[in-house]
């Protein structure tokens, strides 16, 4: 059983690593805590099933999900960003608005949804068990496995080798510089929240895939899930965010199934409490990549 | 939602209007006050949409006598107990308003009782909550309490079923839910009955992998999950995913009986155990007629909790007319009358609806098991 | 008069609640802590009221003692780990503060009562007791405003590195509030227990954060007549308008989106700087006219 439970919490490592990804992304760049992140997660998967439901083919349905959860994340900049930022110090600011975004969106869902919890129709994805070496794992968790490990390269790739990479890092580091060498500050904001957006949408999709459930209220616990991976990762460091989600992951799992229930949250937040103590940029946060993460 | 408490208003609006032209008309009036959104949106906008139906057609069979009317409005707390409170504290301000039908369960009906038993206007809370009838004379409950319904279940668990040892996985962050499980647990106890395993799962909750696993890989002769529909569906589906014995029985109780449940579940909750106060579609004639008249209004079928509404305000209906042919409509005398319903007939359980001298409610339950995708009655 | 404070008493009982909640959360936020352990506070506070009311003999009053010190205590041990945070990494490490209280109470069954909460707890509050307690509270936050650490909070929350440059104990002052903040979280976290008859742990979760940050933000976040004005909007604007009371969260997410983009300060903050503006004008009117009144006299 220990080798299925952590196989378990390996899945849902890799979608909260998918999930943290954008939100570390955009705190890596614009040192601000977007707390409409779990929103927008949860709009991924209520589009898809919209989609899905009125005919659209599954896949189509999740390439406009993510286009759409893209399209959301520079609205969220737009209106809730964008004014605070030319303000400057807009750190708790941004905090309270994107509060105020989430709200919004998890009220929309509420009303469309009618307060149910939906699932996509049973057959969208074919249901299959593979028996490897005693581990039960089905063709959706394969294929989850698969496709956060080729996004996530995707990703590493385009930060590290892509000049628009460069120019996010350029950006990261610091804003006036990089506008001095020609580079739009703005466009790279934009392109950032977009990134983030469409993977917390197909983030969304993909866990109401495979838990069978979509609902109004789904991005609350993995938007709390996010704060502990991207402090254990260290906010806006890209591997430590997803070390840290398939940690967190498997320790849930191993939480859930040897510990006594109820105790889960208390310890995972437990932890988290002890990480910013003990070292405040995370566990593998890269000191450059959050500057002033804390009291110089 | 807003147009049609808007819509409701406008016509008891209207309805106040006809009364005052008529000289001999009486006007009862009452309040349905759930939540409609929020948290316990899922019972209460049910239970309001089937108690509206309902009033709508007492008014119409001239049920209250010639001429009469039971006028009503639909207000939504948004179980936000605040609101609870300042939405009964106003209503008991107008004199006219003889009681409510509401609130919902949870800390807004124990709220709302308080406050009605401060201001001495009866409530008829849809919870099952003891609490609420301890608070005081003014507060009444509309469901049976665990220790009436509970029972069902357990001695099918453990007499019908026979099984030896159990697996409990219960919601932890509702206290209804806690204590419909906990009930459970001391009956089957009680029975001999051993319960290997005990887990709690929240309502925002839907990754039971890590759950699932633990529980199909340790013997067990039956699970019982005690959730809501969606969301125990959910957990039946992982727990056969993960592999569990297909022989084990799984059981739950009366929150699985919604349509929501096998349409969430489909082949996965097959031969599940259930209890249930409602049949869908009905088993006799007024809950047939129920069945059809309310799927005809709303467009979908009628669930337990709007089974609920709809006899609640039947009940609710009986008593205002027996205060009134008593000479008495006024809020003492409904609560009276309240206290002394016998044999209402309803839509739910065994279709009668009494309340006995301590003011609990009886109408009632059925062991169902889902077969071919539709509840029937279990076998005995 | 009377009918009118019947029919209103629980949005008046409400609306005060909400401002002594506000205040622990201004408090915080006023020495530039992003905080917002307040729910945990007012959940500690609660519970502890609770337990020792429905469960020991103590008085009443006593029990509302012990539970503002323990969730001023809790604060200020909290506030030892917050001191080496900054910024954002102190609103996440906050809002673990919460859940861990949370899941505690949901967990500790025995003690707490899990998810029913704690029941039967008597009645002892009523508007009046409120009312007196905030007057209190206000003109102890007054009198904390008026001396120098009000101005400390003030230099903190502007700018950091200037108030330590000039030999002011950051970590100290940020205990100091944490405290404050805490003993107002428990206070009036056990006065809502004494109220409602019962709680739950979920009284204390993310809409409850939400709901006291908005009071805050909408108010303003350094002065006393802040958490009074957000508390009076969001007390009203339900009763105003019943089609915003069913959107509540959708109109606190406008509200606060609309508030920290375009009047940063809070209405309350925003109304009182207004008479400060108006009033050093008119000092610097007055000054003016003085001086010119002199010149007149030393050039003729």
């Amino acid at each position: 059983m220990l080798t299925q439970q952590i196989l378990n919490g390996l899945v849902s490592g890799s979608v909260y690593a998918l999930f943290s990804l954008g939100f570390t992304l955009i705190f890596g760049v614009q040192k601000l805590l977007n707390f409409a992140h779990g929103a927008t997660f949860m709009a991924g998967a209520f589009i898809a099933y919209y989609c899905t439901i009125s005919g659209l083919p599954f896949v189509m349905a999740i390439g406009f999900s993510m286009l759409a959860t893209g399209l959301i994340a520079i609205l969220i900049d737009l209106i809730a960003f964008r004014t605070l930022r030319k303000r400057g110090n807009a750190e708790f600011p941004a905090l309270v608005s994107s509060i105020g975004v989430d709200l919004i969106l998890v009220s929309i869902a509420q009303q469309v949804s009618n307060t149910q919890v939906l699932n996509f129709p049973f057959g969208t994805f074919p249901i299959q068990f593979y028996d490897i070496f005693g581990l039960r794992i089905s063709l959706l968790q394969i294929v989850i496995l698969a496709t956060v490990a080729v996004l996530v390269a995707a990703l590493i790739f385009y930060l590290k080798k892509t000049t628009f990479g460069r120019q996010v890092r350029a950006v990261a580091t610091n804003e006036r510089a990089a506008a001095l060498l020609g580079v739009n500050a703005q466009s790279v904001y934009l392109q950032t929240f977009f990134i983030a957006g469409a993977l917390a949408g197909l983030a969304g999709v993909l866990i109401g895939l495979l838990f069978n459930s979509i609902q109004f209220l789904m991005g609350e616990p993995y938007m709390l899930r996010a704060f502990v991976v991207v402090v254990i990762g260290g906010l806006g460091s890209v591997q430590g965010a997803i070390i840290a989600s398939l940690m967190l992951g498997v320790a849930q799992s191993l939480t859930v199934a040897y510990l006594p229930s109820g105790l889960t949250d208390a310890i995972i937040f437990g932890l988290l409490f002890l990480v910013l103590l003990v070292r405040p940029n995370g566990l593998f946060g890269d000191i450059n990549a959050v500057a002033g993460g804390t009291r110089q | 939602m807003k147009t049609q408490s808007l819509m409701l208003t406008a016509t008891s609006a209207a309805a106040m209007m006809l009364a005052g032209a008529s000289a001999h008309a009486e006007d009862y009036k009452a309040v349905i006050l759930q939540s409609l959104t929020g948290g316990a949106a899922f019972i209460g906008k049910n239970v309001a949409d089937g108690a509206v139906l309902a009033a709508e057609e007492l008014n119409e069979q001239g049920f209250f006598g010639e001429g009469n009317k039971l006028v009503f409005s639909v207000e939504d707390d948004a179980t936000d107990r605040t609101q609870t409170l300042s939405l009964i504290t106003r209503l008991a301000a107008d004199p006219a308003t003889l009681m409510v039908m509401g609130p919902t369960s949870g800390s807004v009906a124990l709220a709302g009782a308080n406050v009605a038993n401060e201001r001495e206007f009866p409530v008829m809370t849809t919870t099952n909550s003891m609490e609420v009838l301890e608070n005081g004379p003014w507060s009444f409950i509309m469901t049976q309490p665990a220790s009436i319904t509970m029972p069902f279940i357990a001695d099918y668990t453990a007499e019908t079923l026979g099984v030896e040892t159990c697996a409990v996985i219960g919601v932890k962050d509702n206290e209804a839910y806690v204590a419909l499980q906990r009930m459970y647990e001391d009956l089957i106890t009680e029975a001999g009955v051993e319960i290997v395993s005990n887990d709690g799962v929240a309502l925002a909750d839907s990754d039971f992998s890590a759950l699932a696993t633990k529980v199909a890989s340790s013997d067990q002769d039956c699970v019982f999950v005690g959730t809501p529909a969606a969301q125990g569906a959910n957990i039946i589906l992982q727990l056969k995913q993960a592999g569990l014995d297909p022989d084990t029985a799984i059981l739950g109780h009366n929150a699985f009986a919604s349509p929501t449940f096998i349409e969430k579940g489909g082949a996965a909750v097959e031969g599940v155990y259930l209890i249930g106060a409602w049949v869908p579609g009905g088993d006799n004639e007024f809950s047939s007629a129920f069945a059809e008249n309310f799927e005809e209004k709303m467009g979908f079928p009628a669930d337990e909790w709007n089974a609920m509404g709809y006899s609640g305000m039947q009940v609710v209906a009986h008593a205002i007319r027996d205060a009134a042919e008593a000479g008495n409509a006024t809020r003492e005398g409904v609560r009276d009358a309240l206290g002394e319903q016998k044999d209402v007939p309803v839509v739910v359980g065994t279709h009668t609806y009494t309340l006995d001298e301590e003011r609990v409610p009886f109408f009632g339950m059925k062991v169902l098991q889902v077969k071919d995708g539709e509840f029937t009655v279990a076998p005995e | 008069m009377m009918q009118f404070y019947l029919a209103y008493q629980p949005i008046i009982d409400f609306f005060l609640l909400s401002v002594g909640f506000g205040y622990s959360q201004q408090i915080a936020l006023r020495a530039g802590v992003f905080s917002i352990a307040t729910a945990g506070f007012a959940a500690l506070g609660s519970y502890c009221v609770a337990i020792l009311a429905t469960k020991t003999g103590i008085p009443i009053f006593l029990t509302v003692i012990l539970g503002t010190a323990l969730a001023a205590a809790v604060g200020g041990v909290l506030a030892l780990p917050l001191a080496r945070l900054r910024g954002a990494f102190q609103a996440i490490a906050t809002l673990a503060f919460v859940q861990i209280i949370l899941s505690l109470l949901l967990y500790g069954e025995g003690f707490t009562g899990g998810a029913l909460g704690i029941v039967g707890i008597p009645r002892e509050v009523n508007t009046w007791i409120l009312l007196a307690v905030v007057a209190v509270t206000m003109y102890v936050l007054w009198n904390i405003g008026r001396s120098g650490m009000g101005r400390v909070f003030n230099a903190l929350r502007q700018e950091e590195s200037v108030a330590s440059s000039l030999g002011v104990n950051i970590g100290k002052y940020h205990i100091i509030a944490f405290i404050l903040s805490g003993a107002l979280g428990g206070l009036f976290g056990g006065l809502q227990s004494l109220y409602t008859f019962q709680i739950e742990p979920h009284n204390y979760g993310f809409a409850f954060i939400v709901n006291i940050l908005t009071v805050v933000i909408l108010g303003g976040r350094t002065t006393l007549l802040g958490p009074i004005m957000g508390a009076l909007i969001m007390a009203l604007l339900p009763e105003i308008a019943r089609p915003l009371a069913e959107n509540r969260q959708a109109v606190n997410g406008v509200i606060l989106i609309l508030v920290i983009t375009f009047l940063p300060n809070g209405v309350g903050d925003e109304i009182v700087f207004w008479f400060r503006r108006r009033k050093q004008a008119r000092q610097q009117q007055k000054r003016a006219s003085e001086k010119e009144a002199r010149d007149a006299v030393s050039t003729s």
